[in-house]
């Protein structure tokens, strides 16, 4: 995960948002969007998914029923493509 | 036409940190955005579109209304546990309330003087007299009640609970919680069309907005928006809702009549709350992602030949760019490479 956009205290706020949601995993920070804006996204939350070679498979994605028909179609071996 | 044509942008007005809740009066033709990250409410011309000052309120206002007749903005002080008072001819704070916890969202029933905050920390309403500025009442809702709408015309004042998928009905008059409106999950801003009988709620975690039946008390459709609607507002006399897609950097126009969507019109980054001047149609919106409002004009003379469509992202098919970020706990660099060879998801977020 990486948080943007903070304006004051990334680190602070981006770690009590972890503790506040439970959330585990590596997290990065993007303080002032640099990298966010050479993706050239315009929003939060989204989702990336990269596949094992470091192509981006879909852009998006993010409410639950998303995420899972995302991931059935790109990591289930047996559907269409 | 062009998009560009048909919803003009008139510029992007740099306000204080994370604007949030914002409001517009047409006829004094002023506006009020609260600035969660720098503790201020930015008033802002709304013919220039330039900022005329930041008022000091509480620490982190989320929620935001405007009382014309009183001529008062109140503010939702999320970290500190009050509304803070704005008097909008002197340009200053006049009081702060204390209130219940964590305030994010407002509302105000102009008719009967009342302003009320949803204590997303405790699941209560709590309700303010407009003119004296005392709590004069607490009501219970539901799990992280928040953003509060009027609806004069069936005396009841509405409350999106966002840990709770639902809306919970509040008499009017005697502050009494009448019952419960099952929406979908995380609905965060909620706007009445009181005379059409109509109730639209952002449901910003699964990217829907309810539309709500205020005499049936049931939802009646529900409208698929991009991405995590976070702000919601309706054009003049209830003919279009605007819908900031925070998650997606777009505004949704739908048409009310049809609830259909005409047009997603691209704006800043990460647009949250909106208001729109119903003199011109002007939609000002709150952009967290640069700490401006956004204006643009709806000009759409009615139904576009062309729909929105699902566009692909241009990076689909393309290798992700390296990233070289510090990492959140000891701030060491960590690159993309550490995570070649594996399937996975970078997600974007910010805590607000």
């Amino acid at each position: 995960m990486v948080n943007v956009w903070e304006h004051v205290n990334s680190r602070e706020e981006a770690l009590h948002f972890c503790k506040v949601h439970s959330i585990q995993g590596p997290v990065l920070i993007d303080a002032k969007g640099d990298y966010i804006a050479q993706l050239g996204l315009r929003g939060v939350p989204v989702n990336l998914f990269v596949n094992k070679k470091g192509i981006v498979q879909a852009v998006g994605m993010t409410t639950p029923d998303e995420v899972r028909s995302t991931l059935m179609r790109l990591l289930n071996p047996f559907a269409k493509k | 036409m062009e998009q560009s044509e048909v919803f003009p942008a008139l510029g992007a007005i740099p306000v204080g940190k994370g604007p949030e809740g914002i409001a517009v009066d047409g006829e004094a033709r002023r506006g009020y955005v609260a600035c969660a990250r720098s503790n201020t409410v930015a008033v802002f011309d709304l013919d220039t579109n330039s900022i005329i000052t930041q008022i000091p309120v509480g620490k982190e206002p989320i929620g935001l209304v405007y009382d014309k007749q009183s001529g008062r903005v109140f503010t939702t002080d999320a970290r500190q546990d009050t509304v803070s008072v704005v008097d909008v001819h002197r340009l200053e704070t006049i009081k702060q309330i204390p209130v219940g916890s964590y305030p994010a969202g407002a509302g105000v029933y102009e008719q009967r003087r009342k302003v009320y905050c949803g204590n997303t920390g405790e699941g209560t309403v709590s309700v303010i007299d407009a003119d004296t500025l005392e709590v004069t009442a607490t009501v219970q809702a539901k799990l992280a009640a928040g953003s509060l709408c009027a609806d004069p015309v069936r005396d009841h004042v509405y409350c999106a609970n966002f840990g709770d998928a639902s809306v919970t009905l509040i008499d009017g008059k005697t502050d009494q919680p009448i019952g419960e409106i099952a929406v979908d999950y995380a609905p965060c801003k909620i706007v009445v069309d009181a005379p059409r009988g109509r109730a639209y709620v952002a449901n910003s975690l699964v990217s829907t907005v309810s539309v709500i039946d205020l005499e049936k008390r049931e939802v009646v459709d529900t409208l698929n928006v991009e991405r995590a609607p976070v702000g919601i507002g309706l054009g003049p006399g209830g003919d279009r809702l605007y819908a900031g897609n925070r998650g997606a950097g777009k505004i949704s126009v739908f048409d009310t009549e049809t609830r259909q969507e005409w047009a997603r019109v691209p704006v800043g980054t990460a647009p949250g709350d909106l208001a729109v001047d119903p003199i011109t149609r002007t939609i000002y919106v709150s952009d967290a992602g640069t700490s401006t409002v956004s204006v643009f004009q709806d000009r759409l003379p009615g139904k576009p030949d062309v729909l929105p469509q699902e566009t692909t992202h241009p990076l689909v098919g393309k290798p992700l760019p390296e990233f070289r970020l510090p990492d959140m706990v000891d701030g060491r660099e960590r690159t993309s490479g550490e995570w070649r060879g594996k399937n996975y998801i970078l997600n974007f977020f910010a805590s607000w």
